[in-house]
This record gives C-alpha cells, sequence and structure tokens, in this order.
C-alpha cells in the first residue's frame, strides 16, 4: 500500500506496505536435503523525496520462512530494516545505496542447521548480520535493467554454547524486468 | 499526477539462480507473488 502526500513544493512523503508470498525450490539438490522453502513477509516503508535530486528511504519488515518438507516442518522468522539512498544520473538512469540489518529470531533448530552445512549458499538461511549494496537502474520504454554490487557480513545460526560461524561475501546480479 | 483513488497492484514473478562453490554447484528457482494498495492524492 502506498499513501502519498505532498509536503511542499518539490518535497514528497510516502508511506507504504507490501505483501509477499514466494516459493523456492533446488531442482538439482537431492530431494533428501528437504531444502525447498515458502516465505511470507510484511514490509511497511517510508520514502521522503527531497528538493535536492535525492531520496530517502527507510524500510522495515518481517519475514517466516517454512521448510515445509522437513520432519516435522520448521518455521523461521526474522526482521529486518533498511536505509536507501538514490538520486538520478540522467533522465532514465538511477543509482541507489542500501544498507540493511536482519535480526534472525529463532535459530538454532538442528535440520537448520543440518542445512546450513549442506553446501547451499548460505546467504539463503540462517544468518544476524550486515547488507551494504549499490546498484544501477536504467529504464528503457519497455524494460528495466539493473546492475547491483553488494558485500554481506553474516553470522550463521550455531548450536547452543559453540560460536556462529562467520562470513563475508562480495555478491553482483544484473536483472532485466519487462515493463 | 492529477488523479486520486485507490489501485490495487500485484506482480508475479520469477527468479532462476545458479551457485557454484568449491562443492558443486545448483539451481534456485523462485516463484512470487507481491502485492499492494495505492492511494493516489490530486
Amino acid at each position: 500500500m502506498v499513501l502519498g502526500a505532498r509536503r511542499r513544493q518539490g518535497e514528497r512523503l510516502r508511506l507504504r506496505s507490501q505483501f509477499l508470498a514466494s516459493a523456492t525450490s533446488f531442482p538439482s539438490v537431492p530431494d533428501s536435503l528437504d531444502a525447498d522453502y515458502r516465505d511470507l513477509s510484511l514490509a511497511l516503508g517510508a520514502n521522503l523525496a527531497l528538493d535536492l535530486p535525492l531520496a530517502l528511504d527507510l524500510e522495515s519488515g518481517v519475514q517466516l520462512r517454512r521448510y515445509r518438507d522437513l520432519d516435522p516442518p520448521v518455521d523461521t522468522p526474522w526482521l529486518w530494516t533498511s536505509l536507501r539512498l538514490s538520486r538520478p544520473l540522467g533522465e532514465r538512469t538511477g543509482l541507489r545505496l542500501l544498507t540493511s540489518r536482519r535480526w534472525q529470531l529463532a535459530p538454532g533448530a538442528d535440520d537448520l542447521l543440518s542445512l546450513t552445512e549442506s553446501g547451499l549458499d548460505p546467504g539463503e538461511l540462517l544468518w544476524d548480520g550486515w547488507q551494504v549494496e549499490a546498484g544501477l537502474q536504467r529504464l528503457g520504454r519497455r524494460w528495466r535493467s539493473s546492475l547491483t554490487v553488494g558485500w554481506l557480513a553474516a553470522e550463521y545460526a550455531a548450536e547452543p554454547g559453540s560460536s556462529a560461524r562467520h562470513d563475508e561475501s562480495l555478491q553482483t546480479a544484473l536483472a532485466c524486468s519487462r515493463i | 499526477m492529477g488523479t486520486k483513488g485507490w489501485q490495487l497492484q500485484a506482480a508475479l514473478e520469477g527468479n532462476w539462480r545458479r551457485t557454484s562453490s568449491s562443492l558443486a554447484y545448483y539451481d534456485a528457482i523462485t516463484r512470487s507473488l507481491t502485492a499492494g494498495l495505492t492511494l493516489r492524492t490530486p
């Protein structure tokens, strides 16, 4: 949901909420790993467009992930909050910088720990930590394309009494979507 | 601009990722639905 209200000339505050439902599967991973999951999330955000060619965006949300193939099924929730700065670099090109913090609310389930150690991308699993991204986006008449470079510092769920594993990684993504 | 009222927005997306590590590589496929409600003010 996006609510808009003009504050003064050239400056605008918008409030929004968004609901997401998704399902992820791993077709090349053995079924015995039971890694498939479903996500539900709800986010609330505020976006302030300043008189400068700069916009600030603050978002917080809660996400619930269910590994339904585990026996018994495991639900794992987390919270996140993010701050994004964006500005245009031209008529159809924009730059954005984003930093986010994530808190895992219920780490420690043994079945999830085995997934973390299975070789799957740990960024998809249980972690607390920081993420920083810089991205360029270009709008065409029918297509939107973006290039993102990110840094992730994640601390993974650990068994009670042991130290959490810590990883830092660089990520790049190229995305293209039809408008 | 210049219009007001509620607008329901929904999007279906598909995402495919291939990840490689020192052990092996694997694919991940995500299907997602996002929904929101927009209030436009004139």
